[in-house]
């Protein structure tokens, strides 16, 4: 099997990934990335677009590598804010928020982006092979997964996310339902009817994610910080611990590190979606696996270990189905078959044969680019743990102004900056009432996949729910999910009944 | 299911140093156990009822072919009984207090917001970055004006020279 | 106001960054063509094209590819703005709104222009009085196929499948309300079946579950399926043009298969109403010039996207030939949203 003779198509690729042109435009796209990924709320999609233009100009394989780049270069970036400022970029550093940011008010703020950088780089090296020895089967493997897989998958995702609520199980789930009835505004994918679109032009496509996450998170929490008395005090609750991790620490994230980049593997496969759903299982595993799951949501390194690894080792992976199909998993990988396109590559599974230099070019500088992530981010760390001293006074309007650019740049438009207003304003409230913004989120970005599944599945069955349980692989993510609602309820039901004896 | 205030706030990761937060009504006593829980069942009752009431143009249809007002249909009714279940607690369980909402940084961080938007197209970035940046550096209590429109001003030109120009995003800096 | 080192060494770092990515976008932008062909130019200002979808889209590049001819031909910069949203529609609805001292144009196609004002509640905007055509830019075919499980090798045959196995009817098309929406309706009248259209969120979950045999059939555009094919993945079965088309000379048309159906789609540009006559006529013919060069016209062919030449008043033609043998479809086929 001369195509599948790794090493020589890896000597062939790391050929072309070590010129000169591909080292420098694999620097410039990664430093890129890693800056858009630290502003709130410009993400991949925008950089790409806006850059698209400029790929015509370049040779194609410098091209792709530079846009590659941006993209995962985003996730280390977008790592850092939602460690430092508790702001999600993207769905994939929702997660990260929980723990991460935890760590940063601990003054472990070094520990938290130290770990995150090398958990993505290792998840990042077994992409890279992973893609190198087993791409086209494995995207063959992702075709198996119909709508009733991903139904089951999504269900199994959404308990998921209640298992990474700390405070009170109902006002969890019922924030889910929540964020699934924000998910359907729009239109819908079956039969084009506006839902809750009141006739605004701009809310046809959805809400915005980025208006979402940043009046949720950014907008909501500068207002609960402004509430108290101390708001001027730094984002650091106590002294910084010295800036590179301890042995001991980077020994507790590397299982987590491990687990995380099995997961996001696999589900980076998943065509629509299922990247999104990488860190939240991991931390959940790495929740129910832990000895002491109380530590989660204070603090736990492989609360930060476990998703980071995760969400690159499925940024590194949904790249399988772009380049041996020419089907792209998400809005990123569209750009990219776009960009390729531009340059007159056909996307598609001849790429792989008509232009080998180009597809393991794109591959051995996926390694490359991780390597230059890790030396790129590991000395700024110093840099952005000092950035934690900066008074609060100071620091929170320039992240009000960082999301208004993120949100009006995303699609040119006001309207989202004033959705964003108004989510902050609601996510301030929810805050009040006792919810919590995160599983909000989750269900926000899980629903209308869902609920896209759930349909197509039930017509192809001719409306016969047994289909989800008929179909093997659905019928085990379901059953995981069932496995995991019992975990969860269970302790919140005993304790509801002490209450009840207790009074 | 419902915990005390000091527990909430550690759990949910609310700044550690921030232990006393805006002054809260005393916890009440008498018929509603759990001040907080009514609210956030009321929400949801209304947030239910809303979109029921703006599902109800869409078309249901059957599980076999679940037309578009299907799913929002169903949601609406699960969330109206959460509501409803948190209003029951409510009267059940002893829960925290109300907290109560400080005008002044809603107003001001929020108003930045739609300066920001009312600003941008019609003036640039410029403007529109130094008057946001400025309102919402009025919401703090600790905010000396002269540092804030300093601020304002250092980060105005920073965002223009950041995003127009080295990120070549579409924004125009002057008006 | 007193800095610390610290915060002087960060600010530093952060303005030797920018200054960086500066360079390098300042380098980028020296490598566009600034300098227009000898002459003067015959526009006042800048030219914008809108597109209304993502930026790699067929509208998208095929703006963009026509942009960098018609900076040479019109003495201006020519820019691509995207703006997205409701299928379209919000570019229509921002280029209805333009003042007449200003040159923006639209990158139309039949959605926008055809099938959104019928079946739309409130479009925002009247095709006909509030936009004018200009030129052509390209045109599509439209293609059916199968995933490679199916049985069948024609369409003959598929017919015939389908109509053994009604159940299987399941017709998936890139998204609800587009034109392979309807010419998958109007396929399984003509072949009299009772086709379920299943609708996607664009061209890409749609061949994932093509491939994937989650179901059958597919409409799509011809560029969106052929590298599939080429491939083995799928099978096109016929295509949906009036003749075999030179780029893929061994698939039959819809006519040869039994069918006697022909459709495709376009894009062209269309100015505001408010841009006055005479620059319209300028640009119109900038345009049609530009389509005819055989080097723009290879560029097309390689990404895929057949280029068409036309001058204003053909493609007024072309458009309300157009308009003509959908409006009934559309109209009839009840579709609302």
């Amino acid at each position: 099997m001369s195509d599948f003779d790794i090493f020589s198509n890896l000597a062939l690729g790391f050929g072309v990934a070590l010129s000169w042109q591909s080292l420098l435009y694999c620097l410039i796209g990664a430093l890129l990335g890693t800056l858009i990924g630290v502003l709130p709320g410009i993400g991949p999609v925008t950089t790409i677009a806006m850059l698209l233009p400029i790929t015509f100009k370049l040779p194609p394989t410098s091209a792709l590598i530079m846009l590659a780049g941006i993209y995962y270069g985003c996730q280390y970036g977008g790592s850092t804010t939602a460690i430092l400022v508790n702001l999600p970029g993207e769905a994939s550093s929702i997660v990260t928020t929980l723990d991460g940011h935890q760590m940063a008010r601990q003054g472990r703020a070094g520990d938290a982006l130290a770990v995150a950088a090398l958990g993505s780089f290792v998840a990042g090296c077994f992409g890279t092979l992973l893609i190198a020895a087993a791409g086209p089967p494995l995207a063959g493997m992702a075709q198996q997964f119909g709508p009733a897989e991903y139904f089951s998958l999504m269900v199994l995702g959404l308990v998921a996310s209640v298992v990474m609520a700390h405070g009170s199980v109902l006002k969890s789930f019922a924030m889910i339902f929540f964020g699934l009835m924000l998910g359907l505004i729009g239109t819908d994918v079956d039969t084009g009817a506006m839902r809750y679109t009141f006739g605004i032009g701009e809310l046809s496509d959805g809400i915005s994610f980025v208006a979402l996450a940043m009046g949720l998170f950014g907008i909501a929490e500068i207002l609960r910080n402004l509430d108290g008395p101390e708001s001027d005090r730094s984002v650091l609750g106590s002294k910084v611990t010295g800036l590179w991790p301890k042995a001991s620490v980077l020994r507790e994230a590397l299982p987590a590190v491990l687990r995380g980049t099995g997961l996001g593997s696999v589900l980076g496969l998943l065509p629509g979606g299922g990247a999104v759903l990488a860190s939240f299982a991991a931390y959940t595993v790495e929740k129910k696996l832990a000895k002491d799951p109380s530590r989660f949501g204070k603090g736990a390194i492989e609360g930060v270990a476990g998703p980071e690894s995760a969400n690159n080792a499925a940024a590194q992976t949904s790249f399988i189905p772009m380049l041996t199909l020419g089907i792209p998993s998400n809005a990123v990988m569209a750009l990219m078959v776009g960009a390729m396109i531009i340059q007159g590559i056909e996307p598609g599974p001849e790429v792989m044969t008509k232009r080998p230099d180009l597809f393991w070019g794109m591959v051995a500088s996926m390694w490359v680019g991780n390597l230059m992530l890790v030396i790129i981010n590991l000395p700024m760390i110093g840099m952005w743990v000092s950035l934690l001293r900066v008074p609060y006074r100071l620091m929170y309007p320039a992240i009000v102004l960082f999301c208004c650019i993120g949100v009006y740049t995303l699609n040119n438009s006001t309207l989202e900056v004033v959705m964003a207003a108004a989510f902050g304003l609601m996510g301030y409230g929810l805050m009040k009432f006792g919810f919590e913004p995160t599983p909000l989120l989750l269900g926000f970005v899980l629903g209308p996949l869902m609920e896209e599944n759930l349909r197509r599945a039930m017509r192809y069955a001719q409306g016969d729910p047994i289909v989800f349980v008929e179909r093997p692989l659905s019928a085990v993510l379901l059953a995981i999910a069932v496995i995991l609602l019992i975990i969860v309820l269970l302790p919140a039901i005993r304790k509801k009944r002490e209450d009840v004896f207790v009074e | 299911m419902t915990e005390t205030r000091g527990h909430d706030r550690a759990a949910s990761g609310h700044p550690v140093g921030n232990d006393s937060p805006a002054p809260a009504s005393p916890p009440a006593t008498g018929l509603v156990k759990g001040p907080t829980d009514l609210a956030a069942g009321l929400f949801l009752l209304v947030c239910a009822v809303l979109g029921w009431w703006f599902g109800q143009p869409l078309k249901v249809g059957t599980a076999y072919r679940m037309g578009p007002g299907y799913v929002p249909i169903l949601l609406s009714w699960v969330m109206g009984g959460f509501g409803v279940l948190l209003c029951t607690l409510a009267f059940l369980h002893r829960g925290a207090a109300l907290e109560k909402w400080r005008a002044k940084p809603i107003v001001l961080v929020l108003g930045s917001l739609l300066v920001f938007a009312f600003t941008i197209e019609r003036t640039g970035l410029l403007i529109a970055s130094t008057l946001a940046v400025a309102m919402a550096g009025l919401a703090s209590p600790q905010q000396r004006l002269r540092q804030t429109v300093l601020l304002a001003v250092c980060l105005a030109a920073f965002a223009c020279v950041l995003f127009p120009l080295a990120l070549q995003l579409p924004l125009r800096i002057f008006p | 106001m007193k800095m610390s080192p610290l915060r002087r060494a960060t600010c530093l770092a952060l303005a030797g960054s920018g200054a960086a990515l500066q360079s390098f976008a300042a380098r980028a932008q020296q490598a566009r063509p600034a300098t227009p062909a000898p002459g003067a130019p015959l526009l006042d200002g800048p030219l914008k094209i809108v597109v209304g979808y993502a930026p790699g889209g067929a509208s998208d590049r095929a703006a963009r590819l026509l942009a960098e001819s018609l900076k040479d031909r019109l003495g201006v910069p020519v820019l691509v703005e995207n703006k997205t949203g409701a299928g379209g529609r919000l570019s229509a609805q921002q280029v209805k709104a333009v003042g007449p001292d200003q040159n923006v144009l639209l990158a139309g196609n039949p959605a926008i222009h055809v099938v959104a004002p019928l079946v739309a509640s409130n479009v925002g905007y009247d095709p006909n009085r509030d936009f004018t055509p200009v030129s052509m830019m390209t045109r599509y075919d439209f293609a059916v196929a199968v995933g490679a499980a199916v049985p069948v090798r024609e369409f003959t045959h598929l017919i015939a499948w389908l109509k053994a196995n009604p159940e299987k009817a399941n017709f998936g098309v890139p998204a609800t309300g587009s034109l392979p929406h309807f010419f998958a309706l109007m396929i399984g009248e003509a072949a009299g079946l009772k086709a379920q259209v299943i609708g996607y969120r664009g061209s890409a979950p749609l061949a994932t579950d093509l491939l994937g045999g989650q179901i059958p059939v597919a409409v799509d555009t011809l560029d969106s399926l052929i590298p599939l094919h080429e491939a083995g993945k799928l099978r096109i079965l016929a295509v949906g043009s009036s003749a075999r088309l030179p780029e893929a000379p061994t698939l039959p048309t819809l006519k040869e298969s039994g069918l006697p159906l022909v459709a495709d789609g376009w894009n062209a540009l269309f100015a505001p109403a408010s841009m006055p006559a005479a620059k319209v006529q300028v640009i119109a013919r900038a345009v049609e010039a530009a389509m005819r060069d055989p080097a723009l016209q290879a560029k097309f062919r390689a990404t895929r996207m057949t280029p068409v030449a036309a001058s204003q008043a053909q493609t007024i033609k072309l458009l309300a030939d157009f308009r003509s043998k959908w409006e009934p479809v559309v109209k009839s086929s009840g579709f609302r949203e």
